[in-house]
């Protein structure tokens, strides 16, 4: 039985805050970010007069633009890499936690500290323990046996190293967040299935596998939009790391749209990508967002 | 199902109370630490190595008093700007009063924060604190005031020519230099005096690249745990200034004398071509060599005193007098290496103090702009342990020189300087720089390769054309 | 059955321990080099191999950096600000999650749809028009200036996090409560938010983080230290070559003091072993 509007209840009431500060601060902005995109604006020096409509010239720039294209690809790799290593370890974690053993209160402690230091802070840490000799990591992978000398390797340095520094970098930095929304999660399923299920014989993987997993699904897909949508966030950590480097190797697309944006001071451009990233992230994400609507509009 | 009720409502307005508590606790502590004064005391803090303190009683402000506000650098040695400076001022016009406003100085923050001051024409901001590589960006979109009256070209001459050039467009000067900055190369005088090398001063006819590779080889053999140079090749800003040196080394330019794309040329892919040797070659770098920043790279020879040469600005100086430094004494500086016939380049850096456009109280911010880069504020200033200023002159003063012992050497180098290319969208041709020279030093590209596709993304941004220096 | 349940409790343990351990230091290493720095003389960790060790350890520097002037006023105004937009965003999303949960209302779908979409939202472009707005507003350089923004950029997180936990609740308790006489807005304040306590906290617990160290933002829309941030605070140690590494880590150990605290804090609340059990009556 679902609530039905009693005459008089003002239900709007309900929705006219949010939408009020939706509408003034994100989405008149939104409109002036999809009228720039179909107009020539760039702050300095333009090939053309500034201001002119120019149709879906800006979204063909971007489209036939080698840098997006690399960029792109770069993208969907390292979404695709830390979201899944976000999300396994959040489980990871937020079973641990949900164990009840000494410590639990400092370990979830120890869990929010990535999450309690600034996207700078981060990636400066990372980038001093990559370095090669002042950084601690080089003598961690050493005495594993991983590489040979710890005042010689330079991870940051190559393409692949790089990008597995950014990877590593942003799943440090997401885990605690994913984590805790699978934490929260992980305590609401009752304790009575579990109970229950023990009775008829079932151990920690059946457990896990019939009663976890299915109740917790809607926390996980969650979790993996805010992984996605949460992109922009690793600007931070790979501006400072790698700076899109070595070469393009790691620049991912908030940095491409971040330097459209303040260094080519292209506003159309900028514009275009703009609406670009947040169709592709609607389209990447079509099935989790419809799966996710479904859940909460579902009777 | 009543208790819960009970229990929860208690809680919430605890937690309510308690931020409320908080709140009021922090709106408390913060109306403390900032009550409104008429008079203050002015000291400059201790974390800062200089013998000399500041205190000064600033004079209660008259009705009539204007405000100007400046854009300085957070972090400023030995406060000149933030305490200071404005403290003398008020002592010469005290209707006048200076607010500095800090601007976080790292990773292109501080430029965003001044441009988009700039765009709006906002009046909170009189003074603004420029990079040289600005200078077109403000000067093109005319958010700052041509200062021809206040810097005519008698004046302009006392400055260091590369920045006045810098600063100049459409044939009007947009700022007063006020920072000067140099690249150089800095050595260990020890050692090498121990080898019998001599490191050449700009006057000289100097080494050739290839002369200081093979330094550096043998160096290296003799002293395997020292990085024979040490330099800062992240992917940032560094590397175009140490392209533009490189380039201009061997004669390269970006533009020819017609504007049109000459990067790519014969000259280019040789300049080019060296450093990649240099790095993957003959490896006369640090480990790690480009992915290191500034600071990492100065502690490293300054603080651990573990390489020979390094190329780094003019702040080193100060920095090797600390107590923290191992290299007291130990460093100088001279000249970079260059190709055969041609000279050696320097790359210019610094900023420069420009009006703001959008500025309610312009000519007393001139006023203010033209005392502080007086002659004799600009010493005083380097005097007290502030940032090294921009008038030639000043390195040639006894004074200056027994407080800051290189100026002599900053003194001859100060007309041997190479700018970066002077275009309004210089940020995002150094981004492209970097994209491509990075990306060939790293291995993913030939020289070639790299500078035709730099020279592709300059003409797309430029609209400009090929030189026919450029043989295909 | 009782044998297969002590070989389990044992592999538990075992998976737990060395679970705890790895995932700890995992997370701790950053952060403990970083605490390092702090106490340690200039430059130490700089050096090759790094000296690890603070000896002796700088602890009046943290009284130092956090009651300067440059630093302290930040750390009141993101106290302020932080917590202010947290309680705001909370106060407005609670009725609209709960009303996009369980209203059957023409546009529910989009409604949700639009949420989603603004959490997609680049903030990058933004940056001008919201200048240019809360000047107009002339909330520039304000601690208000701040929260408004803030609580909009939040309102799309919070909806979705209060949403799932809302979702969560069984509708037979709130069908219960209406057949009581209940109204809705009762409902929703006395029986279903006690009932979704670790959402409302892990959605507070991220609006405050969020906010806390957001830096673009508060880089433009502030100016001095009337309403300037922690974040812009922390990037106002570097200079334009040499940075003050020992104050720009304390200041940064400082900044996530308060987020640990309240994360330990309303550790409580969410692990509170609340359920929503209460179906059996």
């Amino acid at each position: 039985m679902q609530s039905k509007p009693r005459i008089g209840e003002p239900l709007y009431l309900y929705f006219l805050p949010a939408i009020a500060f939706v509408g003034v601060f994100l989405l008149a902005s939104i409109g002036d970010i999809i009228y720039l995109s179909f107009h020539y604006f760039r702050l300095a020096s333009p090939l053309q007069e500034n201001g002119i409509f120019v149709g879906f010239q800006n979204y063909w720039n971007l489209l036939t633009d080698g840098r997006f294209q690399q960029s792109l690809l770069t993208t969907v790799l390292f979404g695709l890499a830390s979201s899944a290593g976000t999300v396994l370890l959040g489980l990871a974690v937020a079973l641990l936690a949900n164990q009840s053993f000494k410590g639990n209160s400092f370990y979830v402690a120890i869990m929010v500290l990535p999450w309690a230091v600034a996207n700078v802070v981060a990636g400066r840490q990372w980038s001093f323990l990559l370095q090669p000799g002042m950084g601690l990591a080089n003598y961690f992978l050493f005495y594993l046996g991983i590489i040979a000398d710890p005042l010689k390797f330079s991870a940051l340095s190559t393409p692949l190293g790089a990008f597995s520094a950014i990877v590593v970098a942003t799943i440090w930095k997401s885990t605690p967040f994913i984590a805790l929304i699978l934490l929260a999660g992980l305590q609401s399923i009752p304790r009575e299935l579990y109970d229950a299920s023990e009775v008829d014989g079932a151990g920690m993987f059946s457990k896990f596998r019939y009663i976890t997993y299915p109740l917790l699904t809607p926390f996980v897909n969650i979790g993996l939009l805010f992984c996605g949508l949460g992109a922009m966030g690793s600007l931070d950590i790979v501006y400072i790391m790698t700076n899109g480097g070595p070469g393009t190797s790691t620049n991912i697309f908030p940095l491409f749209l971040y330097k459209t944006y303040f260094m080519a001071w292209d506003f159309g451009l900028g514009g275009a990508a703009s609406v670009f990233l947040m169709i592709f992230t609607m389209i990447t994400f079509f099935f989790l967002v419809r799966s996710l609507i479904k859940y909460v509009v579902r009777m | 199902m009543s208790e819960p009720k009970k229990v929860d409502r208690r809680n919430f307005i605890y937690a309510g109370l308690g931020a409320v508590a908080l709140i009021a606790i922090g709106a408390v502590a913060y109306v403390a630490m900032n009550p409104p004064v008429v008079t203050q005391t002015v000291t400059t803090s201790t974390t800062v190595p200089t013998t000399s303190v500041v205190t000064t009683t600033v004079p209660t402000t008259s009705p009539t008093s204007i405000t100007i506000h400046q854009f300085i650098h957070a972090n400023d040695p030995a406060r000149q700007y933030e305490v200071a400076m404005p403290a003398a001022w008020a002592k010469v016009n005290p209707n006048i009063r200076v607010v500095p406003i800090k601007m976080p100085s790292g990773y292109t923050e501080g430029e965003l924060l001044e441009v988009n001051t700039a765009k709006a024409r906002s009046p909170d901001i009189d003074i603004f604190n420029i990079d040289v590589i600005w200078g077109p960006l403000f000067a093109d979109n005319l958010w700052v005031e041509p200062l021809d009256d206040i810097l005519p070209p008698s004046e302009q001459s006392k400055f260091i020519p590369a920045m006045i050039d810098s600063m100049t467009w459409n044939k009007h000067i947009w700022a007063v230099p006020w920072m000067y900055d140099q690249g150089a190369l800095w050595y260990r005088k020890d050692i090498l005096d121990e080898e019998g090398i001599k490191v050449p001063t700009v006057s000289e006819p100097g080494w050739t690249w290839d002369e200081f590779i093979s330094i550096c080889e043998n160096l290296k053999e003799k002293y395997p745990d020292l990085a024979p140079y040490i330099v800062d090749q992240f992917k940032y800003e560094e590397i175009s200034c140490i392209w533009t040196e490189i380039l201009a080394s061997n004669g390269g330019a970006f533009f020819d004398e017609d504007g049109l794309i000459r990067v790519n040329d014969s000259q280019g892919v040789e300049a080019l071509q060296k450093w990649y040797d240099m790095v993957n070659k003959h490896k006369i770098f640090q480990p790690g060599t480009l992915s290191m920043q500034l600071d990492p790279a100065r502690v490293m020879f300054v603080d651990d005193a573990k390489g020979i040469f390094h190329r780094n600005w003019n702040y080193v100086w100060g920095t090797s007098l600390e107590a923290t430094s191992k290299v007291k004494g130990k460093i100088w500086v001279g000249a970079f290496p260059h190709f055969p016939g041609h000279q050696s380049a320097h790359c210019e850096g610094g900023w420069n103090w420009a009006i703001s456009a959008g500025s309610l109280h312009k000519k007393e911010a001139k006023e203010y702009v033209k005392w502080l880069t007086s002659y004799d504020v600009m010493k005083a200033i380097m005097l007290a342990g502030g940032y090294s200023q921009a008038r030639i002159d000043l390195y040639n003063d006894p004074d200056i020189q027994k407080v800051w012992e290189p100026a002599g050497v900053y003194y001859n180098l100060a007309k041997y300087t190479v700018s970066r290319p002077k275009h309004p969208l210089y940020l995002q041709i150094s981004s492209f720089i970097q994209d491509r020279i990075h990306g060939c030093l790293s291995g993913l590209s030939t020289p070639k390769e790299a500078l035709d596709g730099l020279a592709d993304d300059l003409a797309k941004l430029t609209g400009a054309g090929i030189s026919p220096l450029v043989k295909k | 059955m009782r044998r297969i349940n002590l070989l389990e409790q044992k592999i538990r343990k075992i998976l737990t321990v060395v679970g705890v351990l790895f995932t700890s230091c995992f997370f701790v290493a950053p952060y403990m080099v970083m605490v390092l720095a702090s106490l340690s003389s200039a430059d130490q960790l700089l050096l090759t191999p790094p000296n690890l060790l603070p000896i002796p350890p700088h602890f009046e520097r943290y009284l130092a950096v956090a009651f300067s002037n440059e630093f302290g006023p930040t750390i009141i105004n993101s106290l302020i600000v932080s917590s202010f937009a947290t309680v705001t965003t909370l106060v407005i999303t609670l009725p609209a999650s709960y009303g996009v949960t369980r209203f059957r209302i023409k546009g529910r779908t989009s409604l949700l749809t639009l949420f989603i979409a603004l959490m997609a939202f680049p903030s990058v472009g933004i940056i001008g028009y919201l200048y240019d707005l809360i000047r107009a507003i002339g909330l520039f350089d304000t601690t208000p200036g701040l929260i408004l923004p803030y609580v909009a950029f939040n309102i799309a997180v919070s909806v979705w996090v209060l949403t799932n936990f809302f979702k969560a609740v069984p509708i037979e308790i709130e069908e219960a409560a209406a057949l009581d006489g209940c109204s809705k807005m009762g409902i929703l304040l006395r029986i279903v938010i006690p009932l979704i306590k670790p959402g409302l906290m892990a959605a507070a617990l991220i609006v405050f983080i969020n906010t806390w160290n957001e830096f673009v933002v508060a880089l433009v829309l502030t100016i001095t230290n009337r309403a300037r941030t922690i974040p812009v605070g922390i990037a106002s140690f570097q200079g334009i070559h040499e940075t003050n590494w020992s104050e720009t880590t304390t200041a940064a150990v400082i900044a996530s003091l308060p987020v640990v605290v309240l994360a330990i804090f309303l550790r409580r609340w969410i692990i509170s072993g609340l359920t929503a059990g209460a179906v059996k009556k």
